[in-house]
């Protein structure tokens, strides 16, 4: 799961992470009891319809404040590691 | 000093804004280092727009209500040029290159942003402990933590550090800090403001909302920030009327339900001495109080737990030192550096849910957990539903007790998760929720109540809390700092 978080824990961190994230999962546990056989689940309290909008080009022009804040750019591109083996 | 007196004052010129301004920076230089609400000051900025609204005010060409007024904002709302965190190592460096809808808002109302306040990390958390830049105080007692998260902005607005402020409230993280610093705090009904420029936490549960020194402050600001916004998909497309007008119309014969599942074994007894004695006064002032109940209460704090860990793992995917925010040295591949940056930048109760929430979405998992808190959320929500025909309002205790120590709760998670116990459901129902305070317990630390309606009804709660606010004096005590 840690991995998949793209996360990384030493190996101590790892144990007391570990007994944390085991003590909440024993907590939720507790909504087994709720019979939920004929309930349909909400992902959204207040329904909202479909919330369309015209398909309008806008201009952006915050293209400078964007590269500032970069870590590592060339031109308008993000850089990072090489992806792409040169095989 | 409460907005709407400010806003008198600077109408009949007895003080200017760039006055109010400097007063309360200065009040900042002096206090911020023992709360530690500020994470930012913006004293430039703040001059300049105090500056500009004086000049318009002279002109007679004032904006309203806010123009002028002194404001904070937690540092979850994105506003440009101005450094933004959300709390995180992650975001530390991270210079906002727009305004979110809110932070324009305010400004077109011509509001002045006195700086961003302290928060639990991504929002996460409810003590302020959980902040990368450091906890924040109590004001009413420095060793009690404010609450959280939005513990700097009700920590600021009780110690009159600014005007008013807003909170954001995913599971209580407006009402309850309001609760533990005396001062009034509203969760409005999900969708009512916007959440484009919040920067997300969970994104069906989330609300900006404000935190204020009285009830007519909270529907004054409500006024200007809630509303219909483009940007934002979940944005509610109804009309925003005038809150201001529910203050000062009788509560008589509006009934008001007290439910038996939030009065229970645990909960402090002053709290709860200070909530009865609140409704012994809404009936002295002629609302009717009812027995009721919620019977799926007991459930909505593990349910909670699963479904804002599960959303919070897909919107802080984005923090991966590609584009902003805090990118790895070491970083030898690009797994790495996602890993890396991710570990490096984010504290422990972050990257905790973020885990909890990827494995309660993981395949194999998605049903019994992900879904099957779903379908409790749709039972605690038909609870709601159901109590509403017979009731206008319910009144609850906002927390369990009022503030405790800092460093009490935070080795245990469930400790700190059962500070949301009564604050919860309200999210999970998308109900607007308002908490006033009703008391104070005996060593000084400030009592509060909760009252929650049917959605798009803050109206009702700002009739209710203002005609309480009128017969008590809670409200406007302020702490000696």
């Amino acid at each position: 799961m840690v991995n998949l978080a793209r996360l990384h824990f030493s190996g101590e961190e790892m144990e007391r992470f570990s007994k944390k994230a085991e003590h909440v999962l024993e907590y939720i546990e507790q909504l087994k009891e709720v019979d939920t056989s004929k309930v349909e689940p909400t992902s959204h309290a207040v329904e909202v319809g479909n919330a369309l909008r015209e398909d309008k080009v806008e201009k952006f022009d915050k293209i400078v404040q964007i590269l500032k804040i970069a870590p590592n750019h060339q031109d308008n591109l993000f850089e990072v590691p090489k992806v792409i083996d040169e095989a | 000093m409460k907005l709407k007196t400010l806003s008198e004052k600077l109408a009949k010129k007895e003080i200017s804004s760039v006055e109010s301004t400097q007063g309360y920076l200065t009040r900042i230089r002096k206090l911020n280092g023992k709360l530690n609400a500020y994470l930012t000051t913006c004293e430039k900025e703040a001059l300049a727009a105090a500056k500009t609204s004086d000049e318009r005010r002279a002109r007679g060409k004032s904006l309203g209500p806010l123009d002028g007024i002194p404001i904070a904002l937690k540092d979850i709302f994105v506003t440009e040029g101005i450094q933004t965190t959300c709390g995180s190592k992650i975001l530390a460096n991270y210079i906002p290159p727009y305004d979110g809808t809110t932070a324009r808002v305010l400004k077109e109302a011509g509001a002045v942003i006195l700086g961003k306040l302290n928060l639990d990390e991504f929002a996460m958390g409810s003590s302020n402990e959980f902040s990368a830049f450091g906890p924040v105080g109590n004001p009413w007692n420095l060793e009690m933590t404010p609450g959280g998260s939005s513990g700097g902005s009700a920590a600021a607005v009780a110690a009159d550090l600014c005007v008013a402020a807003l909170g954001t409230d995913t599971g209580g993280s407006i009402r309850q800090p309001a609760s533990f610093c005396g001062i009034v705090g509203l969760k409005p009904t999900y969708g009512r403001v916007t959440r484009y420029g919040i920067i997300a936490f969970a994104s069906s549960l989330d609300q900006a909302g404000p935190m204020t020194q009285s009830i007519e402050d909270a529907a004054i600001l409500l006024n200007a920030i809630a509303g219909y916004d483009p940007k934002d998909s979940t944005s509610l497309n109804t009309e925003v009327p005038d809150y201001t007008q529910y203050l000062g119309k009788s509560i008589r014969g509006m009934k008001i339900g007290m439910p038996k599942e939030y009065f229970i074994d645990g909960i402090d007894r002053e709290v709860q001495t200070a909530v009865e004695t609140a409704a012994k006064q809404f009936e002295k002032l002629g609302a009717k109080i009812q027995k009721i109940s919620l019977p799926h209460t007991c459930y909505a704090v593990p349910a909670y737990y699963i479904i804002a860990p599960a959303e919070a793992s897909a919107n802080l995917a984005r923090y991966d030192g590609v584009r902003f925010g805090h990118r790895s040295p070491k970083a030898e591949d690009l797994f790495a550096l996602y890993k890396n940056s991710r570990s490096e930048g984010f504290g422990p109760e972050v990257t905790l849910r973020i885990v909890l929430g990827t494995f309660v979405l993981s395949t194999g998992y998605y049903d019994a957990y992900y879904r099957k808190a779903q379908q409790v959320r749709t039972l605690i929500k038909n609870d709601f539903l159901k109590a509403f025909e017979k009731v206008d309002a319910i009144l609850t205790p906002t927390t369990p007790t009022p503030a405790f120590k800092k460093g009490e709760k935070t080795a245990d998670p469930l400790k700190m998760y059962l500070n949301d116990i009564f604050t919860i459901s309200c999210n999970l129902a998308g109900l607007p929720g308002i908490s006033i305070p009703c008391g104070f317990a005996k060593h000084g630390l400030p009592l509060g109540m909760q009252l929650m309606a049917p959605p798009l009804e803050e109206g009702r709660l700002f009739q209710l809390g203002h005609a309480y606010e009128q017969t008590t004096d809670w409200h406007s005590r302020r702490p000696t700092l």
